[in-house]
């Protein structure tokens, strides 16, 4: 550990250097930017801009690309609290809480509070990245398949707390997320689902038009639809409103410190990344914060914990790629193949044959983690003003992104089509009183749960005791059980003493 | 007024969104031109996979290498259309029947997906196969701290115990899906088939010890080879392989001359294109080849190179295809 802190003081006097700084600064505005435009992310950012790093020094190029993959974590929010339009997918959580938070008028505090968790989590899982990156790489191996499937079942026995008020509409909007994660080509024999004949549906509905569509979209059809008076423009805003008060710290930091953690810890494990880590930790912070139950209504915790957590999963994800040169996430994995256009070999011997390339990036990171936080704090006033524009004016602007931005995933008019229809779809739902949060939630955890579960039996034919083969499955068992009864104890007890 | 306004903005958008997707641009109507046959504007050079991939490495290669070396006086400009396991990209290939302008980033994968994966159309009804230019050669790969050290002792292990190995690998109804029905049926080593989302994932569970053999191509795994984690035991090649792979014996050396599978890439364009741009593109594939540009990717990832050129390279897919399709057909009726 020891001998760490001595490379990492090393990496941050290699830094220093000109064009470096210029990297982490270019990497660090580019990604804030490409964060916050709905439709683009991390993936597609680092694919544009890596052909034009080949001629760079590796070390340059990387701080570059690297800069702008957890960039993005702190850009995506923005657009998520202001136009409730997620500018990337890990920023979704985001948008539950901090659109309300908008509604409420407290944009900037919002935003605050998005910027200082990304920070504080980003901070954390740098740290832990520093001190004990191949260890926590050498643990996160340990998950396999049966591991995973036990986790993100875990998860979701936590789906209930989301609902909301009326249990039988959150239930419905469960089914329906499941029903939409079912689509396509699935996951285990290569079998057509639900697909109508349509190539475009054969890989299963794209996320990004999906959550456009139903954010983004399904807003417009709310705001041109909208009688009487602008309420938007009637809010008034004061910046002093963006300084959150030492109360509000003070409640936050548990907070930002649980979920860096956790973000981290999912970050590390294999084919689980930003997206993932904010899912994960929203619901789990619903479920053991004081106030979970107002989660959804607009309060600061429901935006801290996505936010340091995506932020955490962006710097731990980089434990599995420099350890053993395997990808953590999808971005991640785009990087894998940039090292090799930079002419390095990705792979277990990286940390010992190149510490000049692997220490002075990690030292980035520290730099680049604070310029971030400079550059989105400054733009706190100048983005603000999109809460005070009319709704006349927004309405039209916001079409236009989710137009661009769903056409931009994949480059195919199928998917604006796709993505209005959802927006019209769930405009209803939201008159309905249905929730979005456990639709999203069950599209995304659930096929997972799928893919890992349908895994552990390919590897054995069938044989279901692969899922008590060790002492991480047992843990994850026992935990599920714990969470399952939990609720019923406590109500049990709370009966007890009023009975007493 | 305001309400008026903004109402009517959002329609004109709709209704400009909506009739976007219909126009499409045609075929342009090409200049008389004298001589061979030239491009006049830009090159839609579409990859059928999403940024990142193979596929996608390939074809920004070949577009970079083509401008740094001025081989073609038009741009390429890489278009990731990604979806349904490549389908997405070849249907468009599809629509845009005989437009010059339109090529495709060609790999065998989703050849074999066109005919085993329940697509509508097979390979050879949306793309033509203009040149091949590389083969992506396929290997074994086992952990160096496990059991298994060579192919013998792990086919012999799968041999008496039927069912209990497990065999890493991307999506099924692919190439990799062919190795392993090969293995069954001419080795005889019945292994449980794990299936992963991409070949790299199935690397991971291989570092983990989560599967006992994973199927991987050299630019895969030559990380883990040389740092001595991994053991490639195999190759489905026809001869060995250079470098940290030369120990890998061929499945012929081992008796079994029927295993071979290489996967390969190259240049497709749409159906009916003319006649003047197919032999442009078939020619501009060998002068690719011998750019420095070109050849540092094609060793940076492993990849073989090799030239087939108009006719032959089509004629060489579809042969390919039908063996490959067979031999699904002949697993799916048991």
């Amino acid at each position: 550990m020891f001998e760490n802190m001595g490379l990492l003081f090393w990496g941050f006097l290699s830094v220093f250097t000109f064009d470096n700084i210029i990297a982490c600064l270019f990497g660090s505005v580019a990604g804030i930017f490409i964060g916050a435009m709905p439709g683009i992310g991390a993936l597609t950012g680092v694919a544009v801009l890596l052909p034009l790093t080949f001629s760079m020094n590796p070390t340059t190029a990387i701080i570059m690309l690297a800069a702008l993959y957890y960039a993005t974590m702190y850009g995506g929010s923005i657009s998520a609290v202001l136009l409730n339009i997620p500018g990337d997918t890990p920023a979704i959580c985001t948008a539950l809480d901090g659109y309300k938070l908008t509604q409420k008028g407290v944009p900037g505090k919002a935003l605050t509070t998005c910027f200082m968790s990304s920070f504080l989590g980003g901070t954390i899982g740098i740290v832990i990245l520093t001190l004990s990156g191949s260890a926590l790489a050498r643990v996160g191996l340990k998950f396999g398949s049966p591991e995973l499937a036990l986790l993100i079942f875990l998860a979701m026995t936590s789906i209930g707390w989301l609902l909301g008020d009326d249990v039988v509409s959150g239930l419905l909007a469960t089914a329906l997320g499941l029903m939409f994660a079912t689509v396509g080509t699935d996951q285990a024999a290569g079998y057509l689902r639900f697909y109508f004949g349509l190539p475009n549906l054969m890989a299963g509905i794209s996320f990004v038009p999906l959550v456009i569509g139903m954010f983004g979209f399904s807003q417009v059809i709310e705001l041109i639809t909208q009688r009487g008076s602008d309420e938007r423009a009637k809010i008034k805003i004061k910046l002093r409103d963006m300084f959150l008060t030492w109360t509000e710290i003070k409640r936050l930091l548990p907070v930002q410190l649980r979920n860096g953690l956790m973000g981290t810890f999912v970050g590390v494990m294999p084919g689980a990344g930003g997206t993932s880590a904010s899912f994960i930790s929203y619901i789990f912070e619903r479920r053991i914060n004081k106030i979970g139950d107002k989660f959804g209504t607009g309060v600061i915790e429901g935006c801290a914990a996505p936010e340091s957590a995506n932020n955490a999963a962006a710097a731990g994800a980089f434990a599995p790629l420099l350890t053993f040169g395997i990808p953590g996430s999808s971005t991640t994995a785009l990087l894998l193949g940039g090292l090799m256009m930079w002419g390095l070999q990705p792979g277990p011997l990286l940390f010992t044959e190149k510490p000049d390339f692997v220490w002075p990036l990690i030292a980035s990171f520290y730099l680049g983690n604070i310029i971030c936080l400079i550059v989105c704090f400054a733009s706190i006033p100048l983005v603000m003003r999109a809460v005070s524009v009319s709704n006349a004016i927004l309405a039209p602007v916001i079409f236009a992104i989710c137009v661009v931005a769903a056409y931009t995933t994949n480059n195919s008019m199928f998917d604006v089509f796709f993505m209005m229809g959802v927006g019209g779809f769930s405009y209803f739902l939201r008159l309905s009183k249905v929730p979005a949060a456990p639709l999203l939630l069950a599209f995304v955890l659930s096929p997972m749960l799928e893919k890992y579960v349908r895994q552990s039996f390919d590897m054995t034919r069938g044989d279901p005791s692969i899922f008590i083969r060790n002492g991480i499955c047992w843990t994850f068992i026992v935990l599920i059980f714990i969470f399952c009864i939990s609720p019923l104890i406590v109500k049990r007890i709370k009966a007890a003493k009023k009975t007493s | 007024m305001k309400r008026i306004v903004s109402v009517s903005l959002c329609l004109l958008i709709g209704v400009f969104t909506v009739f976007a997707g219909g126009g499409s641009e045609g075929t342009s109507a090409v200049a008389a031109q004298s001589g061979p046959w030239q491009p006049a504007k830009d090159i839609e050079y579409v990859i059928p996979a999403s940024p990142g991939g193979g596929s996608d490495l390939w074809a920004r290669a070949c577009a970079n290498a083509i401008t740094a070396n001025k081989l073609s006086p038009v741009t390429w400009v890489p278009m990731n259309r990604a979806g349904g396991a490549s389908a997405v990209g070849y249907n468009y290939m599809l629509s845009q029947k005989g437009n010059d302008y339109v090529l495709l980033a060609g790999h065998s994968g989703a050849m074999v997906s066109s005919y085993v994966a329940g697509w509508q159309h097979k390979f050879e009804e949306m793309v033509e196969m203009l040149c091949i230019l590389a083969f992506d050669d396929v290997t074994l790969c086992t952990l160096a701290t496990g059991p298994y050290k060579d192919i013998r002792s792990l086919l012999k292990a799968a041999q008496d115990k039927p069912g209990t190995l497990r065999f890493g690998s991307d999506q099924r109804l692919n190439s990799s899906q062919y190795a392993y029905e090969m293995l069954k049926k001419y080795a005889k080593a019945d292994l449980n088939y794990v299936q992963y989302d991409s070949s790299g994932d199935a690397a991971t569970a291989l570092l983990g010890g989560h599967v006992d053999v994973a199927i991987l191509n050299p630019a895969e795994c030559i990380g883990q080879v040389n740092a001595g984690s991994f053991i490639p035991v195999a190759t489905f090649a026809t001869e060995r392989l250079g470098g940290k792979f030369a120990d890998a014996p061929t499945f012929a050396e081992i008796g079994y001359p029927q295993i071979v599978l290489r996967e390969f890439r190259g240049i497709s364009g749409t159906v009916g294109m003319s006649d003047g741009a197919r032999q442009y593109y078939a020619e501009l594939g060998k002068k690719l080849l011998e750019t420095n540009e070109f050849k540092q990717y094609l060793s940076t990832n492993n990849l073989t190179p090799t030239y087939m050129g108009l006719g032959e390279a089509q004629k060489y897919a579809t042969a390919e295809m039908e063996k490959i399709a067979a031999l699904f057909k002949e697993v799916t009726q048991k």
